[in-house]
């Protein structure tokens, strides 16, 4: 595992020469893809109403032009970034500038409101980074052995893979298993628009010559996440309520520090653990790590008043979460969660097929990303923590200035995917969709997860039944693809019983 | 195993559920529930000024395309005012053209195709 770190970290600190206004220098350019990935990530998770996703799919085509290590440490910069962010925001305003950082609303916003918002930020900031350690060393400790795992992979195995993968995500998330299996089964539909690749036959086109290259993901992922968003914010009006006054003492005290440990160390192992689960993932580990630190600090009677466990757990968790999802991407080539399904595709656009083969045809890659994880997070608390003055000034920057420059983004960004002007007005027809989602309760994340795995799915169960003649019971017979077949239908059993129905509701309605 | 074989398999159980879903929405144990109100102008003045930047981006180039699009949509906003409303579409489309054209290189037409330049 050294020898393998140390190929990563040579090559995030290697000097390449760069051209700077007509001046030659020679800088470690990934380290400042690194840098400008995490204060961008920042920057968004701080801005409430702006997600990940959106904001991934909104600067993907920046990074076409940077070379394929750069532009993915640029977009895992942006997606921890964003964790951070996003607490920043919720201890503030209390608005959660990430999903993830709901429940560090909770008493992150009264931590601020007794004058210890500095305290709270800090905790924030160290547990994220201790967590983001751990997560970034248990992702370099897994990722050779699951590696090793997937190569024994037939066609059969990984459909039944990916089935699971797409079920674990729904049984996983909030909101009602039907729709969400309908928005999954939708998403492989909209996947598969398009040539098919085996027969040449067009399929979904409706004789529309755009159509028969298929549908871009950014495009499903902007339309969904960026523009649906937008319009449901601006149905409220905004009523924001800052605490900018008291962010001057930033230090915890010694009893501060003694509290924090715990949960720090609880949130870590939980929010690694979800993280690898499919559709786990950041959310899930923040709401589960309150809930589990709420049953069993003593002090359980301060939370919802400003208690430093309730921030410290969600946010190491949630760090944690963010940096093992990238496990089942890195080593089976399978996203967990909507964030991670944008990264297949920046993957696919630099020629690189996620999966087992990536660690071993293209180590530089692979381990690169993974220290540039660490670096990024180290990055992080060297820089937000100093910087948290300039972060509150553009909490005060409002909605309407911001909005615009939303669209603006997404329009140029949908464009210069293709250079296709149909393009864009295909994601505003995936804007509306997405509204009409929202007002139906369906949810985007399967939609988008359906649609990215749903060629590779297509792909793999042609495969499958290529080699058993055409025989479907290859999927049940051979044991590994049955046990991964049955694991979903336990987990959809478990779902859908109702005693576990209401304990899951209740889990993600945690107050 | 033809171009339409997993597709319509997909597209099967996709028909399945809606009927399950709307069985259980008739069902007499069900809860009455209503779909939240549309708010037909917003989703109007954020969409439409999309479609319309589609439209002209090709013909009429980046910068009056920007402009329009950062007017048109500020207007979805509850507290609409021109002059930071102006102010942020030169603010937004200089920081394109400096970011997009000049820094990555990104081909846009910039202005009308019968001005020339043409990108």
């Amino acid at each position: 595992m050294l020898s393998n770190l140390g190929i990563g970290l040579t090559a995030v600190l290697a000097f390449e020469p760069y051209a700077l206004f007509g001046l030659s220098l020679s800088l470690p350019m990934n380290l400042v893809y690194c840098l400008l990935g995490a204060f961008i990530g920042t920057l968004i998770g701080v801005l409430p109403g702006l997600g990940p996703v959106a904001t991934i799919a909104m600067l993907l085509p920046a990074t076409f032009a940077l070379p394929p290590l750069g532009g993915l440490i640029m977009l895992a910069g942006i997606y921890y970034g964003a964790q951070y962010g996003g607490s920043t925001t919720a201890i503030l305003v209390n608005l959660p500038g990430e999903t993830s950082s709901v429940v560090t609303c909770i008493d992150g916003y009264q931590m601020a409101r007794r004058g210890r918002a500095g305290v709270a930020l800090t905790t924030a900031a160290l547990g994220s980074f201790f967590a983001g350690c751990v997560g970034t060393l248990l992702l370099a400790a897994f990722a050779p052995p699951l590696a090793e795992l997937a190569f024994k992979f037939g066609p059969a195995e990984y459909f039944s893979l990916m089935v699971m993968g797409l079920f674990g995500a729904v049984a996983l998330s909030s909101g009602s298993l039907l729709k969400s299996i309908a928005m999954i089964c939708l998403g492989i539909l909209g996947g598969l628009v398009g040539t098919d690749v085996n027969s040449g036959a067009s399929r979904y086109a409706f004789g529309i010559p755009e159509l028969t290259d298929g549908i871009g993901f950014v495009v499903v992922a902007m339309g969904v996440f960026g523009f649906a968003e937008v319009i449901t914010n601006l149905e409220h009006k905004e009523e924001r309520e800052v605490f900018t006054n008291n962010v001057s003492s930033m230090f915890p005290t010694r009893d501060d520090f003694k509290r924090m440990i715990a949960p720090v160390l609880r949130g870590t192992i939980l929010g690694s653990a979800l993280g690898i689960l499919p559709g786990g993932g950041a959310v899930l580990a923040s709401f589960g790590a309150y809930a589990l630190e709420k049953r069993v600090s003593k002090n359980s009677a301060e939370f919802g008043h400003g208690a430093i466990e309730g921030v410290a757990a969600p946010e190491s968790a949630n760090n944690a979460a963010a940096q093992t999802s990238f496990i089942p991407l890195l080593t089976l080539g399978i996203p967990p969660n909507a964030v991670m399904a944008l990264m297949v595709g920046a993957m696919t656009i630099h020629n690189i097929q996620p999966g087992p083969l990536v660690m071993t045809t293209n180590p530089t890659l692979f381990w690169g990303l993974i220290v540039s994880m660490w670096v990024g997070n180290l990055m992080l608390v060297v820089l937000n923590l100093p910087l948290i003055g300039m972060w509150v000034k553009l909490l005060t920057v409002p909605y309407r200035y911001l909005y615009p420059a939303i669209l603006v983004f997404c329009c140029i960004g949908v464009f210069s995917v293709s250079n296709n002007s149909f393009d864009v007005l295909l994601t505003a027809g995936f804007g509306f969709l997405g509204y009409l989602f929202f007002k139906l309760g369906c949810e985007g994340a399967p939609l988008l997860l359906g649609f990215v795995l749903g060629p590779m799915m297509e792909e793999n169960f042609r495969r499958a039944l290529m080699i058993s003649r055409g025989d479907l019971t290859v999927f049940f017979t051979r044991p590994v693809s049955l046990s991964l077949l049955l694991v979903t239908a336990v987990m959809v059993v478990i779902v859908a019983l109702p005693s576990i129905k209401a304990k899951r509701e209740e889990a993600f309605h945690e107050e | 195993m033809g171009p339409g074989y997993f597709p319509t398999a997909v597209g099967s159980v996709l028909g399945l559920l809606g009927l399950a879903l709307t069985m259980t929405s008739l069902s007499a144990k069900a809860m009455e529930e209503r779909i939240a109100k549309f708010s037909w102008p917003t989703l109007l003045l954020i969409i439409g000024p999309v479609v319309l930047f589609g439209l002209m981006l090709q013909p009429l180039g980046l910068i009056l395309s920007l402009v329009m699009l950062v007017i048109t949509s500020s207007y979805a906003s509850h507290e609409f005012a021109w002059r930071p409303t102006l102010l942020n579409a030169v603010v937004l489309t200089v920081l394109c053209i400096v970011v997009f054209v000049w820094a990555l290189k990104l081909q846009f037409p910039l202005w009308p195709a019968f001005i020339g330049d043409g990108g």
